[in-house]
């Protein structure tokens, strides 16, 4: 961001939904599904910033807000300086071209029964002052900045393959101008080598029309090589936030070690020589998330501190923020974990550890540091 | 396996499909959607509805089975005993109304002459083994009170439960998160190291390939386009389709790259095509393609069915 104003900033954004109440005889308590609590981020004008994590870290809910689908428990989120809670009308309506959003799913996000030519048709109709012909000409361009044959027009989505209508999804959202495209698992729906091909186009968009790109993916790899800035949740928490290169060559927080050593890397040397970082257990529920630092009961490094002491999430090194009490051994960590120098140093993954009790439930696969 | 086929009405799923898998060996069987690659699958355990699909081959043997003559009495005894599949959804793949020990039960139960008892204690163990926590009292829930890793974990104890030679595991932890995932990995590769089983693992991500399997098989349109070890095939793609798919993969430990995408999409089930089916995204397509390569040995346990195998 470089100092000059962001184009989004999310403020301390919490949304909170009722939990669904307890059947039984037991008094009925009143919880909450903190789904997004306490997250801030910047966003700077055509940047391509990330927001990552697992299921239920709050990643497309932070989405939902952004384009204000739902309504904030607290905090505020401001689209050049404004705030976009307070819109009303005509500002409203500006709003909404100026930020569009695209689904994972193409095949639920495009209306079955209406025809590819309508689909696009309608954000012009509603948001401009064109005239048919004006609509027409500019569907055609449309169709063109995304790589399809006008031939489809008259198509109806079922007929189109997945990639063919994650296009018109993109189509239709940039149709107005946005100047901020929320791009909710834009890819995971799509057969790998399709992938490769939306990839490409969003990234010739972007350059051709300045845009400003929230990506939200839970596909690392593809975070690596589109993102320029990455933010990674965890229940409903920001752990780590920097640079996309400095994130994934040197990630702090153990969750975000974690999560990148589980992906698994498209070359068998490279997996083998690897050291991994295997979490034991499986995401607490938002409904009722642990003390303290919410990571805690998957951490490999957690002390009591952690359970009575929420961390903060703090400047450690320049440009990095993450919430740690234990961010310099978590550093530690993972240079004898691996991290970009995974080669001689590191001994190689087994699945037959010495040290490791049998039948436990996959215990973190490191040694306590001697 | 030799030169399966299986049609459904005009839709043809799998065209000719080859391979074969050694005891204890694990197999990638690697493809994007459409490719056939499930179907496979299914043929090989003598699931496909006899009714819709119209199964074809030269053979088709799974564990002494050979399902091109099998009745169903047969069938049975193979499917969950000498020869088990788990499959990407566990929620629709277990029974929803029926408690987890009782299925997994059911299983043991119908493989071997255990008792009711028996069986339980057995399965409590098996459930042990797969890292369920407090196996004992989780036994008689509900699918829908474990979560989504848990329940793969089930699958995978029900598969193993009467100790089968050969397990498919069709996109396993596809569904499931990173993190969860990594887990399923780990505990399916102990699982082998212990035993003799075979495994032939269905995905399309090609990174889960490489930290799985020895051997990949490559689908593209219902065919065998490339059969190679491993590091073989990730080192030495020598099918254009091979070659494609490695290039259009970002990698999460390098710098970005430029990923090249494949062109064009693939080939439809209802679409017909004379030669190979990648000509039409083929960057070295020349005339004789449009005759159907068979799938030659260009290395040691290398195939590939490529008219330009060697040149290239």
């Amino acid at each position: 961001m470089n100092g000059s104003t962001a184009l989004l900033s999310v403020q301390d954004l919490a949304v909170h939904f009722p939990a669904p109440a307890t059947i039984g005889f037991g008094r009925r308590r009143r919880g909450a599904i903190k789904a997004v609590d306490g997250v801030s981020l910047e966003v700077g004008e055509g940047e391509v910033a990330a927001l990552v994590g697992e299921s239920g870290c709050g990643k497309s809910t932070t989405a939902l807000a952004i384009l204000r689908l739902i309504q904030p428990t607290g905090g505020q989120i401001f689209m050049e300086d404004e705030d976009i809670a307070t819109l009303r009308d005509a500002r409203l309506l500006a709003f909404r071209r100026s930020v569009q959003i695209v689904f994972q799913d193409p095949y639920s996000s495009l209306h079955p029964r209406k025809r590819i030519g309508q689909i696009l048709d309608e954000p012009l109709r509603m948001h401009t002052e064109m005239n048919r012909g004006q609509r027409r000409q500019r569907i055609a361009e449309l169709l063109e900045a995304v790589g399809l044959d006008a031939e489809y027009l008259g198509n109806f989505p079922r007929e189109l393959s997945g990639g063919q209508r994650q296009r018109i999804a993109i189509a239709r959202a940039i149709s107005i101008g946005p100047r901020l495209l929320v791009l909710d698992e834009p890819l995971s729906a799509l057969d790998v080598s399709i992938r490769a091909q939306v990839l490409e186009l969003l990234t010739r968009l972007r350059t051709e029309r300045r845009l400003t790109y929230v990506f939200i993916s839970h596909d690392l790899a593809v975070v690596r090589g589109f993102c320029e800035t990455v933010t990674v949740m965890y229940l409903g928490k920001i752990v780590e936030h920097g640079t996309t290169e400095d994130v994934f060559a040197r990630p702090v927080h153990p969750y975000t070690q974690a999560l990148i050593s589980a992906v698994p890397i498209p070359d068998p040397r490279a997996e083998a020589r690897r050291a991994r970082l295997v979490l034991r257990g499986e995401p607490p529920s938002p409904m009722n998330p642990p003390s303290g630092c919410r990571f805690r009961t998957r951490c490999p490094l957690a002390k009591p501190l952690c359970a009575s002491t929420e961390p903060a999430l703090e400047e450690v090194i320049p440009g990095r923020t993450v919430a740690c009490h234990f961010h310099d051994e978590a550093m530690m960590m993972r240079q004898q974990v691996g991290g970009e120098a995974a080669e001689e140093a590191v001994r190689p993954h087994s699945d037959t550890e010495p040290g490791v009790p049998e039948g436990s439930p996959l215990p973190a696969d490191r040694k306590e540091r001697s | 396996m030799r030169e399966l086929k299986v049609s459904f009405g005009a839709a043809l799923a799998v065209r000719g499909a080859s391979f074969t898998i050694a005891t204890g060996e694990a197999v990638g069987l690697v493809g994007e959607s459409g490719s056939g690659k499930s179907v496979t699958a299914l043929s090989l355990m003598g699931l496909l509805p006899a009714a819709s699909a119209c199964v074809e081959a030269l053979e088709l043997r799974v564990v002494d089975c050979d399902l091109l003559t099998a009745r169903a009495r047969e069938l049975q005894e193979m499917r969950g005993g000498r020869a088990a599949m788990i499959f990407q959804d566990p929620l629709t793949a277990l029974h929803p109304m029926k408690r987890v020990g009782a299925q997994l039960g059911e299983a043991i139960r119908r493989h071997s002459a255990l008792t009711r008892s028996e069986a339980r204690a057995r399965s409590i163990e098996l459930m042990r083994r797969v890292g369920i926590p407090e196996a004992g009292s989780r036994i008689d829930d509900y699918p829908h009170e474990f979560s989504g890793g848990q329940r793969q974990r089930i699958m995978i104890a029900m598969a193993i439960s009467c100790g089968p030679r050969l397990l498919i595991a069709d996109e396993p932890t596809t569904a499931l998160d990173v993190t969860i995932q990594a887990q399923i990995l780990d505990l399916m590769a102990e699982l082998r190291s212990e035993t003799t089983m075979g495994l032939l693992f269905i995905t399309h991500d090609l990174g889960v390939i490489a930290r799985v399997c020895e051997r990949v098989v490559v689908m593209y349109a219902g065919r065998i386009v490339e059969d190679a070890p491993v590091d073989v095939l990730f080192e030495h793609p020598r099918h254009p389709y091979t070659v494609g798919l490695l290039a259009s993969v970002p990698r999460i430990d390098e710098a970005p790259r430029v990923v090249r995408p494949i062109p064009g999409a693939a080939l439809r089930a209802t679409e017909r095509i004379a030669g190979c089916a990648f000509r039409p995204r083929c960057p070295h397509a020349v005339e004789r393609c449009v005759e159907q390569p068979a799938l030659q040995a260009v290395g040691e346990r290398h195939l590939v069915a490529c008219w330009r195998s060697r040149e290239l």
